[in-house]
């Protein structure tokens, strides 16, 4: 009888022991940041560089806020956490206070993103120089974050004070709807197409749309008038419109 | 300690007995799978779109229906999931025993799937399948767009003539289409109805109804608004103004405001938008036009040389055919005219009508494709107008032609572009009645051509001289004509073989639709014509619907 007991009250610890509540796993390792600089076109993709031209945002006319995301990797917490950005100077040709200032680096308490502001100079040297200015931002560990993603760990902001030609332009749609590259064709797609930024080069539709809007428009202005005075672009070569996507695109 | 061993060695022993049991087997019963007769059951279903379907099963002997459950699903006979939601068509329309539902689906090729279960012999099923086709709401036949100068309707005239699926005891119209299934009019006073053939199969094919204030895209199966006028362009004109739709292969004409648009619809499961106005080349002045609402789009577009060709039309700005070509430019046609005809690039004349019609040369390769113009002088009194006594025919050839100067070479065609394309004149100043014509009519199986006043209609075979032909007056007192078509489809057993003209009488304001059956050789009547009455408003537009 007592040997029954015992063999009871072992089952009965067995029995307690069987149905645990097991804890969910949760992210256990270091706080991490790392950036992301949305899509143009399609916020949830990501691209390499945030490329700005001042001409497209005629109403900034000294300056400009352009963003990029800090993202954090691991828990919000319960305060604001500073990360730590460090110029990459050996990539970067813009001047701090000068050319551009960041504003902020604080993650706020309880969130997982923020955008970061930085402010850029429409400068006259800017103007004169004609040339785009770059800014390679790294993510640098410190107390609060250790650095995330390696392909993330930086983010590349390139503006200037004329149009910058994007890096999809050559052979791609851009190209096959616009033709080459200019800074007077650029002006002349907005104007025309009644636009403030390119199109996206991925709505084929749109973009022939454009492209007949534009061919009907340089026939137009060339219209009784000899080659060497048809419509030229900054570089003195005759603007020419391809035709894009027949048959009938646009 | 004893009785505790006992115990234990009592429990092992009866385990280690049961423990491998034999086993001896199920008690199957010999289960029934077959609850509805299906020689009783319809082998093949046919349904209209928005109408209720209804089916009872009939059941064997011995079963009891109301122990069993039941799934209708229709499901679509498809290789490819739908191209813009991804999905295949395989819809529970009803879990009860007898079906009767509505059928929202589009035109098309179904199955009908009916899964019977017998829950008490764990739900062994009776499925069967029947195929099941969605007929259009909207039938096959010959679209009417009526109505009055605020709004107007679609009605379709539907009979064993124009729909050759139907019996011969069909024989009516199918009323007031647009408003049933959209619960309003169209807006606007009505100037074009059309069908356009797209998609595999037709399965993304639109009627377009279009008025005075733009009208809309419509699905093809029961009309319902897809798309308002405005929609069909990547930015709408600055000035809405409908004029002229048509559509011939993928290729799709629309002018609106004098202004000619072209779209080629290569993609099958969308519908590109128009974009921009198609102009004229910086090497031609004026770079200007204002397109006339007729145009030839069955032209030659197959020989090379003429393959990027969509279309022919009128200018009356500067008076001049010009043709257009799949990248939305427009060009002008060049060269000498021939003789006894006219060269397309200086007419000079007012285009009163203009329609495709009969092509007397169909030998391989050389395929015609006449284009009948009727023009007339201009008079400048008082702006510019067409000048009485004037009118003539123009006929112009836009098919595939031989080269003249390779005559005797088959695969020489000559280029859309010349004006050679312009082989006759034809003065029908003197017929009766032309200056008071307003409605024009072409066949195309031999020389004819109607015209009509208010209420008397002519025949010509020379495009020169007339006779009466049919006397509304005389027959449809109070009516006047307000359209008139030869009803021309392609490969259909009656094209070329019916005319039909609408009346309309203002003191009912309602029309009647004539059906006059023709010989399409010389045009001249057989039998009486067929009326149909009481449709609201007036007639101004018709149009084959194909499906």
């Amino acid at each position: 009888m007592k040997r029954l007991s015992y063999i009871a009250f072992i089952a009965s610890v067995l029995l307690l022991n069987a149905c645990t509540q097991d804890d969910i796993a949760s992210y256990e390792q270091d706080a991490r940041i790392y950036f992301r600089i949305p899509g143009e076109f399609n916020t949830k993709e990501s691209r390499d560089s945030l490329v700005y031209s001042f001409p497209f945002h005629p109403t900034a006319v000294e300056k400009d806020t352009i963003w990029f995301e800090a993202n954090i990797m691991g828990n919000a917490a319960p305060k604001d956490r500073e990360f730590k950005i460090e110029v990459d100077t050996a990539n970067t040709t813009a001047k701090v206070n000068v050319d551009y200032k960041i504003v902020d680096s604080i993650i706020p308490a309880g969130v997982f993103k923020k955008n970061i502001p930085v402010v850029i100079y429409k400068t006259a040297e800017l103007i004169a120089s004609g040339k785009p200015l770059r800014l390679q931002l790294n993510a640098v560990e410190n107390q609060n974050f250790k650095v995330g993603y390696d392909r993330f760990n930086k983010a590349v902001l390139v503006w200037g004070s004329k149009f910058i030609k994007p890096a999809n332009w050559d052979g791609q749609n851009y190209e096959k709807a616009f033709g080459s590259f200019s800074q007077k064709k650029v002006q002349l797609i907005l104007d025309v197409c009644k636009i403030t930024q390119l199109p996206n080069p991925d709505n084929i539709d749109m973009i022939g749309y454009y492209n007949l809007l534009l061919r009907a428009y340089v026939a137009d202005y060339n219209r009784g008038k000899t080659f060497a005075n048809q419509l030229k672009d900054e570089n003195n070569v005759n603007i020419f419109i391809p035709t894009y996507g027949a048959p009938g695109l646009g | 300690m004893k009785v505790f061993n006992s115990i234990i060695l009592l429990c092992l022993t009866a385990l280690v007995f049961s423990a491998c049991q034999k086993e001896i087997g199920g008690d199957y019963k010999d289960l029934n799978t077959t609850f509805v007769d299906t020689s009783k059951y319809a082998k093949q279903i046919v349904a209209r779109q928005n109408e209720v379907y209804s089916i009872s099963p009939s059941f064997i002997e011995g079963v009891d229906p109301s122990k069993l459950t039941y799934e209708w699903r229709l499901t679509k006979v498809e290789y490819t999931a739908d191209p813009v939601t991804g999905r295949y068509i395989d819809t529970v329309l009803s879990t009860e025993q007898n079906f009767s539902k509505k059928i929202p689906f589009s035109p098309g090729s179904y199955v009908l799937r009916l899964h019977v279960f017998d829950p008490s012999n764990g739900n062994i099923a009776q499925i069967i399948n029947t195929p099941f086709t969605v007929s259009s709401y909207a039938l096959q036949g010959l679209m009417l767009l009526h109505g009055d100068v605020n709004s107007c309707d679609v009605s379709i005239l539907v009979n064993n003539r124009v729909n050759t699926v139907v019996p011969a005891t069909a024989d009516s119209i199918q009323k007031n289409i647009f408003s049933i299934i959209n619960g309003k009019k169209i807006e606007g006073e009505a100037r074009a109805v059309a069908f356009n053939n797209h998609g595999a199969s037709g399965a993304r094919s639109k009627v377009y109804v279009l008025t005075s204030n733009g009208g809309y895209r419509t699905e093809f199966g029961g009309l319902k608004m897809e798309d308002p006028y405005n929609n069909l362009f990547s930015a709408a004109p600055s000035t809405a103004n409908f004029q002229a739709y048509g559509t011939a292969g993928t290729n799709e004409y629309l002018i609106n405001n004098g202004a000619l648009y072209y779209q080629g619809q290569t993609q099958p499961a969308i519908f590109k938008p128009f974009g921009s106005q198609c102009y004229l080349p910086s090497n031609i002045s004026p770079g200007t036009y204002t397109a006339t609402p007729y145009f030839a789009m069955d032209i030659d577009n197959v020989s090379p040389i003429n393959a990027l060709m969509v279309g022919v039309f009128y200018d009356s700005n500067s008076r001049r055919f010009l043709y257009s070509k799949n990248d939305n430019t427009i060009g002008t046609f060049t060269g000498t005219a021939p003789a006894g005809g006219f060269a397309l690039s200086t007419v000079g004349k007012w285009m009163v009508y203009g329609e495709q019609g009969n092509s007397p040369t169909q030998l391989s390769p050389y395929f015609s494709r006449y284009f009948y113009c009727v023009m007339s002088d201009l008079n400048f009194t008082g702006g510019i107008s067409a000048k009485a006594g004037t009118r003539k025919v123009y006929i112009s050839d836009l098919g595939r032609l031989p080269d003249p100067n390779f005559p005797t070479d088959v695969t020489k065609s000559m280029s859309l572009t010349s004006n050679l394309r312009g082989v006759a004149v034809k003065d029908i100043s003197a017929a009766t009645d032309i200056d008071n014509a307003k409605y024009f009519a072409f066949g195309n199986k031999g020389n004819v051509m109607y015209y009509a006043t208010n209420d008397k209609i002519y025949l010509s075979n020379d495009y020169q001289t007339s006779n009466l032909y049919y006397d509304i007056l005389a027959n449809y007192s109070g009516n006047v004509i307000t359209s008139m078509q030869v009803f021309k489809v392609k490969g259909h057993p009656k094209d070329g073989q019916l005319l039909y003209v609408a009346l309309y009488n203002s003191a009912t304001q309602s029309s009647t639709l004539l059906e006059i059956a023709i010989n399409g050789i010389n045009g001249t009547m057989s039998g009486t014509p067929k009326a149909y009455t009481g449709i609201s408003g007036k007639i101004s537009a018709m149009n084959y619907k194909q499906f």
